[in-house]
């Protein structure tokens, strides 16, 4: 295709400006937490620091409770993730292959879980958790984090499986596979880029959530980053160094695993099945 | 390989009755060609002798063997569909070895049986490739391939070149047939190209709207054809149809008028002749049978306004376009042009007569 060469510096400026401003916050916090403290809190801002520091980290590992709250979020988002995507899968290839009585019905159903605010689920899911002996236990969070990111992952999946062409399928039956053959061996590599997209969704889910976290737990020693997090700002007024540190080691985990699994983005995976 | 019957079959989608209790046979080792136009039934009923899809009433046996129920992949048969389907992530080898591993068959005779088939098919220096990494016509052959290796006892194909282009589509056509030669196998093979069950088939079933219109040879169903339909839909280009009436009978043939072409008198034979001649019928005669500088009593003079060169043959039209157009086979070298008369000689032995229901008297 030939673009005119004004059509490609528009294009290229349209780039750079979401580069910008995607890439501007993240270089903030990142450069700020090697800066020194007086150099980020310095009048005039400097994007290029100007003094190189590791205290802030130092103090965040070694003088808060940091690590506890980094080890107990990894722990709550891999495993909402894992269990997410144990149940999306299955469900998801149920709800599209499966007939039965009420299965349009469910599916919609299904949504309707976002239909509430999860403020006004809150206090009764609170009830029902002291009930089961579930609050201050990071399984509660799990669950509610598994809860609300099922609904929109079984959404996805499914019309990620409805994109594989049904030949493929026949073609799979044709060859005496039985359901959860055909399932594993031939869907699950097929819409691994859905299982991906799905995965990372229910990961940065968990790993923000904030409200659930906030309520569900009450000992310091099983906070989550987010609510743990706020809570060290508190404590010392205001340290920006600390505060930009701790928010630069929580986005690592999530850069990380859109490095890994972002792999499974790969379109154009079915290309030469059919056609 | 086995023979194959199917009888009386049904089948539903919602209110619409697709398939409208078709019976039919097919020997040991026959090739078959359901042919007909789209929306006829012929790849459904193909799906249903495959096990994809559930017929409502008839039976289904495939060497004697009632298999009206049982399950796809053990009714010894194996399908070939026109996207191919081949499975993306797996390799050449891995495509074509899946259904035996299904089977639970050792890895080495897989390797085996499926080098065999790639031997066969010129794949063996792709079975590592992906299907991606193929083109369209090895693909297809990756397909036949799957195929073969399971060693069926009735292959289904369901348009398998409509996906190729005119050249491989010719090549593929004559591979298939040299492989049904090789196989001995019963082939099964859904088209809706006239051409390819001409050229492919033992038997053709010539479908519409779900009921068998005729079942015979390609030269049966080309030179005595059932009823208008048949006979409109085998033969390339189709069979002019034109109105005209019976003035009489002489000698075992119907003498028969058509002032469209200012021609009286022509006796046409009938299949049987009936016991009252009727009125009104349409005459039908193939446009290779209206030929250009024939001596005899009965000519005609069509007007060309169009006419298609192929060089060997030309194809004049009268009124190109129009589903009443006239189409005549001339000569490549002919030097009508457009606008001007051609007057060519009917041939009454060729002619066929059908009634105003459209079958054939």
């Amino acid at each position: 295709m030939n673009r005119s060469l004004g059509l490609n510096a528009a294009l290229v400026a349209v780039v750079a400006f979401f580069v910008v401003l995607v890439g501007l916050p993240f270089w903030w916090v990142v450069s700020g937490s090697f800066k020194i403290p007086q150099e980020i809190i310095a009048r005039s801002p400097t994007m290029i620091p100007q003094s190189f520091t590791l205290q802030h980290y130092q103090k965040l590992f070694e003088a808060s409770d940091y690590p506890v709250y980094l080890v107990n979020s990894l722990i709550v988002a891999a495993s909402s993730t894992v269990l997410t995507l144990l149940l999306a899968i299955p469900a998801a290839y149920a709800f599209f292959r499966l007939v039965f009585p009420g299965r349009g019905f469910l599916y919609r159903t299904i949504l309707l879980a976002y239909a509430f605010p999860s403020i006004v689920v809150l206090i009764p899911l609170f009830g029902l958790f002291a009930k089961v002996g579930l609050v201050d236990r990071l399984p509660a969070l799990v669950i509610v984090n598994v809860a609300f990111a099922l609904p929109f992952s079984i959404w996805m999946l499914r019309s990620f499986l409805a994109g594989v062409p049904k030949e493929i399928e026949e073609a799979a039956v044709m060859d005496g596979a039985p359901t959860l053959t055909i399932l594993r061996r031939i869907m699950i590599p097929l819409i691994a880029p859905g299982i991906a997209s799905v995965g990372i969704y229910a990961f940065v889910t968990a790993w923000t959530e904030y409200v659930f976290a906030s309520v569900l737990i009450l000992s310091d020693a099983k906070r989550t980053l987010p609510v743990g997090f706020s809570g060290i700002i508190g404590q010392y007024q205001i340290d920006w160094g600390l505060l930009l540190a701790g928010a630069t080691v929580a986005i690592v985990p999530v850069v990380a695993i859109f490095a890994l699994i972002g792999r499974g983005f790969v379109s154009g995976l079915t290309e030469g099945a059919v056609k | 390989m086995a023979e194959l019957a199917l009888s009386n079959l049904h089948k539903s989608f919602g209110a619409t009755e697709v398939i409208r209790g078709v019976s039919l046979a097919a020997q040991s080792g026959e090739f078959v060609v359901f042919v007909g136009p789209s929306g006829c039934g012929k790849s459904t009923l193909l799906r249903m002798i495959a096990g994809l899809e559930r017929s409502d009433s008839g039976t289904i046996s495939i060497g004697g063997r009632n298999v009206t129920t049982t399950d796809p992949a053990k009714r010894g048969i194996a399908m070939v569909f026109q996207t191919y389907a081949l499975y993306p992530h797996m390799s050449v080898a891995e495509n074509m070895g899946f259904g035996l591993e299904m089977a639970g068959m050792a890895r080495p005779e897989r390797q085996k049986l499926v080098r065999q088939a790639a031997e066969m098919l010129h794949l063996t220096d792709y079975l590592d490739r992906k299907p991606r990494q193929l083109s369209g016509g090895q693909r297809q052959r990756v397909a036949i391939g799957r195929a073969i290796v399971r060693n069926p006892d009735v292959f289904l194909f369901d348009e398998p070149l409509s996906n190729l282009d005119a050249e491989l589509r010719v090549k593929m056509r004559l591979e298939i047939a040299k492989l049904h030669k090789d196989l001995g196998a019963t082939m099964i093979y859904v088209t809706h190209d006239q051409v390819e069950a001409m050229t492919l088939a033992d038997k053709i079933v010539v479908l519409r709207a779900g009921l068998v219109e005729q079942i015979g040879s390609p030269m049966q169903l080309y030179s005595d054809p059932d009823n208008r339909f048949v006979a409109g839909f085998i033969g390339s280009p189709r069979m002019n149809f034109i109105d005209a009436s019976v003035s009489g009978i002489k000698d075992g043939a119907l003498l028969v008028d058509v002032p469209e072409l200012d021609l009286s008198g022509l006796p046409v034979r009938p299949r049987a002749m009936p016991a009252k001649a009727p009125a009104t019928v349409t005459l039908g005669i193939r446009p290779e049978h209206l030929s250009e500088g024939a001596e005899g009593p009965f000519r005609i003079t069509l007007a060309c306004n169009a006419i298609e060169r192929l060089g060997a043959i030309s194809y004049l039209y009268t009124a190109p376009g129009d589903d009443a157009t006239i189409i005549a086979q001339l000569k490549g070298a002919s030097g009508v042009r457009v606008s001007e008369t051609v007057t060519v000689g009917v041939d009454p032995e060729a002619c066929f007569l059908f009634d105003d229901a459209g079958q054939r008297i």
